[in-house]
């Protein structure tokens, strides 16, 4: 709780900023790649978290990786800023917090679509106007795959879920079996 | 006692009388021997002596045998009629004795009786408690066995059914994991679009 409040407060200064500059998205999407890149890179992710290594020697680290990522001023900034207090083990709960918070300010639902297979771009495009006519509501889509969901679409929007999936199918058939 | 009495006195009175009646003809026939010779019996004075010492014998007899044993007899007499009227007494008593014992022995096997009855009812209710407690066990036994059979039975099928989902869910998996195409892929996202615009 004290971590997701901490994240929601770096997360509301930053989308003050990034509203200033018209940066929300743009900023959305570096921080985005930059938690990928801690995702893929786990001795990167380890030398951030390790204790007994200089801040100064982390930063100067995260200054050759943000100039080879080419981040812009704000999310380079931020990143840093985050580095030197020590927080950047939160930076996953920032972004999610970030982009509640930019969805919420531009009016928008971000809609999570996990298929087993990747969906075309005109099922996506129809996806996303379906799901815009249900909730009135500007909605964008993030693809994801799953091959563990065998076919059909997942869409989860917020703590909504619409599971067409055969795996769902699978299981609720299996349920009703096991009821008899 | 007054029996033996009168008796003696009748004796008496008969050895008088025959005395008196055999005297003339003792007199006679001492007359008619003095006559002629001496007879067996000789009527004399000796005879009348004879006769009153008889009378006086008897008189004596009479005041110191006959009374004393008058006495003596009555005193028997009364004696045995008291022992009888104490044997009767103590035969009243031991009757008298008997009837109570004969009817406590009653009322004892009356109380016998009862103890038995009550003791053979309240074998008789103890049994009957026993045989329906018994009963009611056995139900209750009977009754979890069987909840326990049914239970361990509706498991055992429950747990049956859930094995043969699983089977059938990892078939059906694999199954569909071979057999879907692209095509099939492309028309289940189609589908679940078109589905989702239905929900409204």
């Amino acid at each position: 709780m004290i971590a997701g409040s901490l994240a929601k407060r770096y997360a509301r200064a930053l989308v003050e900023v990034a509203a200033t500059s018209r940066e929300l998205d743009p900023v959305a999407r570096e921080l985005g790649e930059f938690v990928a890149l801690l995702h893929a890179e786990r001795q990167l992710r380890l030398f951030f978290a390790n204790p007994s290594i200089q801040r100064r020697d982390k930063v100067g680290a995260y200054e050759q990786i943000a100039t080879k990522l080419a981040l812009r001023p704000l999310t380079r900034t931020f990143l840093r800023v985050l580095l030197e207090a020590g927080r950047l083990g939160e930076l996953e709960n920032v972004l999610r917090a970030y982009e509640g918070l930019v969805d919420e300010r531009l009016g928008r639902l971000k809609a999570v679509v996990t298929s087993a297979v990747p969906l075309a771009a005109e099922t996506q495009e129809r996806l996303r106007q379906r799901l815009q006519e249900q909730l009135g509501k500007q909605v964008y889509l993030e693809a994801r795959q799953d091959p563990g969901l065998l076919g059909g679409v997942v869409t989860r929007i917020g703590s909504v879920v619409y599971d067409g999936s055969l795996k769902m199918q699978l299981l609720r058939l299996r349920e009703e079996l096991v009821r008899g | 006692m007054a029996r033996v009495s009168g008796w003696f006195r009748w004796a008496a009175v008969g050895c008088f009388l025959t005395a008196v009646g055999l005297a003339p003809a003792l007199v006679e026939a001492a007359a008619e021997g003095g006559s002629e010779e001496q007879g067996i019996i000789n009527l004399n004075i000796t005879i009348l002596i004879q006769a009153l010492n008889l009378i006086i014998l008897i008189l004596l007899l009479s005041r110191f045998l006959y009374n004393p044993l008058k006495q003596f007899m009555a005193d028997r007499a009364a004696g045995i009629e008291r022992a009888l009227a104490e044997a009767k007494l103590a035969r009243e008593s031991a009757a008298r004795a008997q009837e109570e014992y004969r009817a406590q022995i009653v009322v004892t096997q009356r109380e016998v009786g009862a103890l038995r009855e009550q003791a053979q009812r309240e074998v008789e209710e103890e049994r009957q408690r026993l045989l329906r407690a018994s009963r009611e066990e056995s139900q209750r036994l009977l009754a979890e066995a069987r909840a326990a059979i049914e239970a361990e039975t509706k498991r055992a099928r429950a747990s049956l059914r859930e094995e043969v989902a699983t089977l059938i869910l990892a078939a059906a998996e694999r199954l569909l994991g071979r057999s879907l195409t692209g095509e099939d892929q492309k028309r289940l996202a189609e589908q679940y679009v078109r589905d989702l615009g239905g929900k409204n």
